[in-house]
């Protein structure tokens, strides 16, 4: 039995300090995952965050830990955010999104090694914009590794637990990851596309 | 900014911090994050309780806990003496759930409503929870805070979220502060509210002001004003709204107010106050209308705005919401009030 479900048992047993230690361990990290991937405000993304550890509590038992614990939580979270999209796209005018988010039934998680999870496009500042669609076009386990090292400023070696690699796995994986940025950040730049010259208004791509 | 090699700003090179500034997402507030903690350990709590119930394993719990009651008791008759007994800070009113005391060998002891809580006491809140302090005002607590009562009027916030309210007028709870790790929160007769998550520290002002005092220094926040304190005490300004959601779970757990034979008038600034808005009359003739008017009856029960909108059914007035304003006007062509 890995750590991590060690943890989710003791939280299903009612540990309230195992409760505390996920909760301060992945909800920050959660609500960064699910504010990168949408251009939502803050009080929406913080019912997006509510309602997906409401699902994850609800469906506790169905982690089996063939993920880590917070790739569930994300595959929750993303469920939870392609629903709100979803219900957004169909009423844009006066839907109150408290309403769409309580409406929402709790999502069962499927277990997701590997996803193509793109980042939100509609920044407020076209740098940013530029850099997560070159993250988008990356390879999801490069997109992954630069978003805990860059996004939620993890250590190499809380990467590799993460990742459940070896330290020295995944310092190259993300050397690897960080030179393939550079590669697609340089050539979007030479081709004198994108945001850094343009409008600043790029599409959100639709997750799938 | 070139995308090619090394920035001149600083160690990091360019892709690196394009990554950052690219990847990086705004926190959510503290507040934010204490709400989202409470739902989350509401439904925790409801499910555990739920697999329990109707889980195989209820003779090895029914063993161990009486194998915990033998050991607590032992406890009991070693540590009956550690109960609190210093100044009274305020009485607990009610909670939505429970406040429980800790004691000592991690016990805790639930309070009743009507406790006076007392310094030298910790209470950890499951539920919201609204205090009264002597001599007025109130101390309301969400669910998940953590709070040590240091003295009459002082209490350390070591997690969750708490909010003051004490009329500008009163001069009885004139040193009251919230002490956190990143300093002490001082009333300037005032309402706002103090969050702590992990090594973050928010205060927001809603009404009044407020003093922020760290060792030697002091900084002062009004009303409409959020400071947003970083582990390492580097603090963010910005504005903030005095209305909305993020004040509702205060605006819940207000107190009863008792309107029979009290002033129109005192009722409407009790609700501007609760709801932190302006009251705004419209007229001349709206004024002496609201002063002639002495309510009967009750809103136990209801919410402010609900309140509100009952009484001036009774009444010949009318009142919009408007942006952090509560107007209050004549309804139509109606007879002068006579004096």
């Amino acid at each position: 039995m890995t750590d991590e479900q060690q943890l989710v048992a003791k939280m299903q047993a009612g540990d309230a300090q195992a409760f505390g230690e996920f909760f301060n361990a992945y909800a920050g990290r959660l609500a960064a995952f699910a504010a990168r991937r949408s251009p939502l405000d803050s009080s929406a993304i913080e019912d997006i965050v509510q309602q997906t550890l409401i699902n994850a509590m609800r469906n506790l038992a169905q982690f089996r830990g063939e993920s880590t614990l917070f790739t569930w939580l994300c595959q929750i979270c993303r469920n939870q955010l392609a629903d709100v999209r979803r219900k957004l796209a169909r009423q844009p005018e006066m839907q109150s999104l408290t309403d769409v988010v309580q409406a929402t039934q709790a999502n069962v998680p499927v277990q997701l090694l590997e996803y193509r999870d793109p980042l939100d496009e509609c920044a407020a500042d076209s740098t940013r914009s530029a850099v997560r669609r070159s993250v988008n076009a990356l390879p999801p386990r490069y997109a992954r590794i630069l978003e805990l090292r860059y996004g939620d400023d993890l250590s190499v070696a809380e990467i590799a637990s993460v990742l459940s690699l070896t330290e020295s796995a995944a310092q190259s994986l993300l050397a690897r990851a960080r030179s393939a940025f550079r590669d697609g950040w340089c050539a979007d730049d030479d081709s004198g596309s994108g945001d850094l010259h343009g409008s600043g208004a790029a599409a959100a791509e639709n997750p799938s | 900014m070139s995308r090619h090699g090394s920035s001149n700003a600083g160690h990091e090179p360019a892709d690196e911090q394009a990554l950052r500034r690219g990847l990086h997402a705004e926190p959510l507030s503290p507040a934010a994050m204490q709400r989202i903690r409470a739902a989350t350990e509401a439904e925790w709590r409801a499910t555990t309780r739920l697999q329990r119930k109707h889980g195989p394993w209820l003779p090895w719990a029914a063993a161990a806990a009486l194998a915990m009651v033998a050991i607590g008791a032992g406890w009991w008759v070693v540590s009956n003496g550690a109960r609190a007994d210093g100044a009274v800070l305020g009485q607990l009113v009610r909670t939505t759930g429970v406040v429980n005391e800790s004691l000592s060998f991690g016990r805790v002891r639930p309070i009743a409503a009507g406790s006076p809580l007392r310094a030298g006491q910790r209470l950890q809140v499951v539920g919201n929870a609204l205090v009264d302090l002597p001599d007025g005002g109130t101390l309301r607590l969400a669910s998940a805070t953590s709070l040590q009562i240091l003295s009459a009027a002082t209490a350390q916030l070591e997690r969750g979220v708490v909010y003051v309210d004490i009329p500008p007028q009163s001069t009885a709870n004139a040193d009251f502060a919230i002490v956190t790790d990143a300093g002490e929160f001082a009333h300037l007769g005032t309402q706002f509210e103090v969050a702590v998550q992990g090594e973050r520290t928010q205060l927001r002002v809603r009404e009044g002001e407020v003093a922020w005092r760290r060792g030697e220094l002091e900084t002062r926040a009004v009303a409409g004003t959020s400071l947003l304190i970083a582990g390492d005490g580097r603090s963010t300004r910005q504005s903030i709204a005095t209305t909305g959601r993020d004040w509702a779970w205060a605006e819940a757990l207000a107190p009863d107010f008792d309107i029979e034979n009290r002033p129109l008038a005192e009722f409407l600034q009790w609700v501007a106050r609760e709801t932190g808005r302006r009251l705004v009359i419209a007229d001349a003739a709206t004024e002496k209308r609201i002063a002639a008017t002495i309510l009967h009856g009750s809103i136990q029960g209801l919410t402010s705005l609900e309140a509100l909108s009952t009484v001036m059914q009774t009444t010949a007035l009318h009142f919009d919401l408007l942006e952090g304003v509560i107007r209050v006007s004549s309804r139509g062509a109606l007879p002068p009030v006579s004096n």
